[in-house]
């Protein structure tokens, strides 16, 4: 009840943080898909590179959030800055991202890609129009993890400055106020929740309708 | 039109060759099926063809030129892919896929929706109600249909089947290569076509190239390689039913009895009496007015009957006939069912043909093997 | 950056909130496994079972719930420092655990376990001999994930006075301390690298048993 109340009198607040919060997670994302989507592109037929690329991804991975931040903002030039913010996010998205490309490229019937050759078509055409369409489910599941997973940690970039959703948490936890802990872990819950539906009908404009529902 | 000259293939870190100094030459608007055990090189060779694998050294000339001498994508544009798994698409339609090719040689819409269209019906698909099926709502044996359309959208003189109907059910295999067999009559493809199907090799193939170790063991007519296996591997290979084999190539004419005695059903006893004097067969085929077949009078029938035309009362139908394209196999088949030892041959029309006789099959059969064997070597080994 | 006063920071604080951090996380983790694998195994099972994934997508979805959410929500209720702090570690660190051990029993082909039980053997059998072991691959990256995850979580305790590495970042960023955070984030990383490849060592050595 106090949550609510507290979430009527302070809308106009709380919108503006939910913005920031959006605008944070929509950079980090388009960067993220253009970096290593084409990064994943590059390493599909090199084992070697990609073994290498996907341990260094990993390992990034496993770095918690607020040491990546805390490591991120002592690099001089990046700082307390929204660079440092968005660049956090990037990199939690190599994992997801770089390894459901690589491994969807390379998962392509090799039937289907004896044909593709057997038929005339050049390298970069079956790249573009038979390995990426079939690929598009996997890697779309590849950016929704990311894309969920940016949302929760982007909660955390408050103590690096951002004013997003995490605010509201953060704020409560200083000032021992549950409405406003409870304000922003629905709000962020429910933002997290969103995209991955979002991500469910993005599926039915993308993908073909032929290998629609096999994937993600 | 596809001439091997010398080929060899051999795959780093591989001993022995895959394929190894294959020589061989495929006519215009043949097939020529390549078979064998698994691992004797009949898909390397295959595969040569169109560039997938490059040969490790002699040449393979399409239509008199060098295929290394093309452009590779050109090349396979250029000829027509079946493959086990078809490999269709399965982001694109029924449609986009058949029209794959056409759209790399860049065809307009009006031209490419016209050939999609032809070449459905000519596989036997409805276009209407399957050019925007995705695959996976195909069936297998339309899955291959679409593979098949798709491989002949541009016209390609030459094709390669990599066993082509090696993924579907015993019935829709009879089904897909009997449409084939009739396609081929239509288009009159130079075809490459790798099985380990003998029996698949001897109905698509004008020639057979049998092939173990990497090396051509023989390339035939499906009725050389069957009367004249050339050594053990292949008699081996052929199976021990080949005589049984040989009959499905063999139409029935060939021991058809022409000279009968063939008498209308008005004629008079004394003519039927004549008849039977002048044969030393025991039977006389009788037909109606318009030359239709009615039936047979046998010679101890003939001899009950008085009147001039009582005689009729004797005629007794066939209990079977066959028509002039069926096989002897066919022909044997059915005197087995019906525990006969001869059979009728005759039109569609039921005009009278001759007849086929069991003791001429047997006869036959034997003179070919003697003609093409004359020492009784690599007689059907038991496997 | 001063190297000398980082290695000061670390022998004076950061060894003790090491040990600190390494406690919060263990003792989470253990009680997170203890209950995450007998209720994840509980939910394959009648009458749950029709439920499982519906669970699994709950699960799924809660996943998604921010870590900082998480530590913050039983502040009012259980106020700050170490038990609160544990208690928001465990559950947090329960959701991938039970979410891969659901994932890992579901995903046994069904005709293995139909083979199984057509040679006779008893549902407990088909559990212990079958389901687990096959399972055990996706179980293990569970508990991989989850530790990683609650390494993380665990700076987070900080914030309701639980301790460990956490305090060495955020005093680092309000004091504007580049030393601090450094020490700070560098060892809470080790110890997440350190950890993941100590499970992902175990995981080869169980599954080189399994399938020797």
């Amino acid at each position: 009840m106090r949550s609510l109340r507290y979430f009527v009198n302070n809308t106009d607040r709380i919108l503006g943080y939910a913005g920031e919060h959006a605008v944070l997670i929509l950079m980090a994302v388009v960067m993220a898909v253009l970096v290593w989507v084409s990064v994943g592109i590059l390493i599909r037929n090199n084992r070697r590179m990609a073994r290498g690329v996907l341990g260094i991804a990993s390992l990034i991975m496993s770095v918690p959030s607020v040491a990546l931040y805390g490591i991120l903002v002592t690099i001089p030039g990046l700082g307390l800055s929204r660079q440092s913010a968005v660049l956090a996010l990037v990199l939690y998205a190599m994992l997801p991202i770089i390894r459901n490309v690589y491994v969807a490229l390379n998962g392509v019937d090799a039937a289907i890609m004896e044909n593709a050759r057997g038929m005339g078509m050049s390298a970069r055409r079956i790249l573009f129009r038979v390995q990426l369409p079939l690929a598009t489910p996997v890697i779309l599941a590849g950016v929704r993890v990311s894309v969920v997973m940016m949302v929760g940690i982007a909660t955390l970039a408050v103590f690096i400055g951002e004013r997003n959703l995490g605010v509201l948490i953060q704020q409560g936890l200083v000032r021992t106020r549950s409405d406003m802990i409870i304000v922003g872990a629905v709000l962020v819950s429910a933002f997290a929740i969103g995209i991955d539906y979002l991500f469910s009908k993005l599926e039915h404009l993308l993908v073909s309708p032929g290998i629609r529902g096999e994937a993600a | 039109m596809i001439r091997f000259k010398n080929v060899t293939k051999r795959y780093p870190g591989m001993v022995r060759s895959a394929v190894d100094g294959l020589s061989l030459e495929v006519n215009q608007g043949e097939t020529c099926v390549f078979v064998g055990p698994s691992g004797c090189g009949k898909t390397t060779t295959l595969k040569m063809v169109n560039r997938i694998f490059e040969p490790t050294s002699g040449e393979i000339l399409v239509n008199g030129e060098n295929i290394l001498s093309q452009d590779q994508d050109t090349l396979r544009q250029g000829i027509g892919y079946v493959i086990q798994k078809t490999g269709l698409f399965p982001h694109y339609t029924v449609f986009e896929n058949v029209a794959t090719v056409p759209r790399l040689l860049g065809w307009d819409h009006q031209r490419i929706n016209s050939r999609v269209h032809e070449l459905l019906r000519l596989v036997g698909l409805d276009p209407d109600e399957n050019a925007h099926k995705y695959p996976r709502e195909l069936s297998g044996g339309q899955s291959q249909r679409v593979g098949v359309a798709r491989a002949l959208a541009a016209d390609p003189p030459v094709m390669l089947m990599d066993e082509p109907f090696g993924a579907v059910d015993p019935i829709t295999r009879t089904q897909l290569q009997n449409e084939f067999l009739t396609l081929q009559q239509k288009v009159r493809k130079t075809i490459c076509f790798v099985t380990h199907d003998i029996d698949e090799a001897i109905k698509m193939g004008n020639r057979i190239a049998i092939m173990n170790n990497g090396r051509l063991v023989q390339y035939d007519t499906p009725e050389k390689l069957l009367l004249a296996p050339a050594d053990d591997f292949v008699a081996e290979f052929i199976g021990s039913d080949r005589s049984l084999k040989v009959l499905s190539l063999l139409p029935v004419p060939k021991v058809l009895k022409r000279q009968f005695r063939v008498v209308k059903e008005t004629a008079e006893l004394e003519t039927v009496r004549a008849s039977f004097d002048a044969t030393e067969r025991n039977r006389l085929v009788i037909e109606d007015e318009n030359s239709n077949v009615v039936g047979y009078v046998t010679r101890g029938d003939a001899g009950k009957a008085s009147s001039a035309r009582g005689w009729n009362r004797f005629i007794k139908p066939f209990p079977t006939t066959l028509p002039p394209e069926a096989t002897l196999r066919d022909a044997l088949a059915v005197m087995l069912q019906h525990d006969v030892g001869a059979i009728p041959v005759m039109e569609h029309t039921r005009k009278f043909l001759g007849m086929v006789y069991l003791d001429d099959i047997r006869s036959y059969v034997g003179e070919a093997y003697q003609e093409s064997e004359p020492e009784p070597a690599g007689e059907g080994a038991p496997s | 950056m001063n190297w000398h006063r980082l290695i000061e920071v670390v022998r004076l604080e950061g060894l003790q909130l090491t040990a600190q951090h390494l406690e919060l996380v263990g003792i989470s983790l253990s009680i997170a496994i203890a209950v995450a694998i007998p209720v994840g195994i509980l939910v394959t099972r009648p009458p749950f079972n029709k439920w499982s994934l519906q669970i699994l997508a709950f699960l799924n979805t809660a996943q998604g719930v921010p870590s900082l959410a998480v530590v913050a929500i039983f502040l009012p209720i259980m106020g700050i420092g170490r038990v609160p702090s544990l208690f928001a570690l465990t559950i947090y660190a329960l959701l991938p655990i039970a979410r891969n051990v659901i994932a890992g029993i579901e995903g046994v082909d069904p005709d293995v376990l139909e083979a199984a039980r057509g040679m006779g053997m008893s549902r407990g059998r088909v559990l212990t001999r079958i389901e687990l072991p096959l399972a055990l691959p996706v179980i293990i990256a569970g508990v991989q994930t989850s530790a990683v995850l609650t390494v993380g979580t665990a700076t987070l305790a900080h914030l309701i006075a639980g301790g460990g590495l956490g305090r060495l970042i955020f005093s680092g960023i309000s004091m504007h301390r580049p030393d601090y955070i450094i020490a700070g984030s560098l060892m809470t990383a080790a110890l997440a690298i350190l950890i993941d490849q100590v499970i992902g060592l175990i995981h080869r050595w169980i599954s080189a048993r399994y399938s020797g």
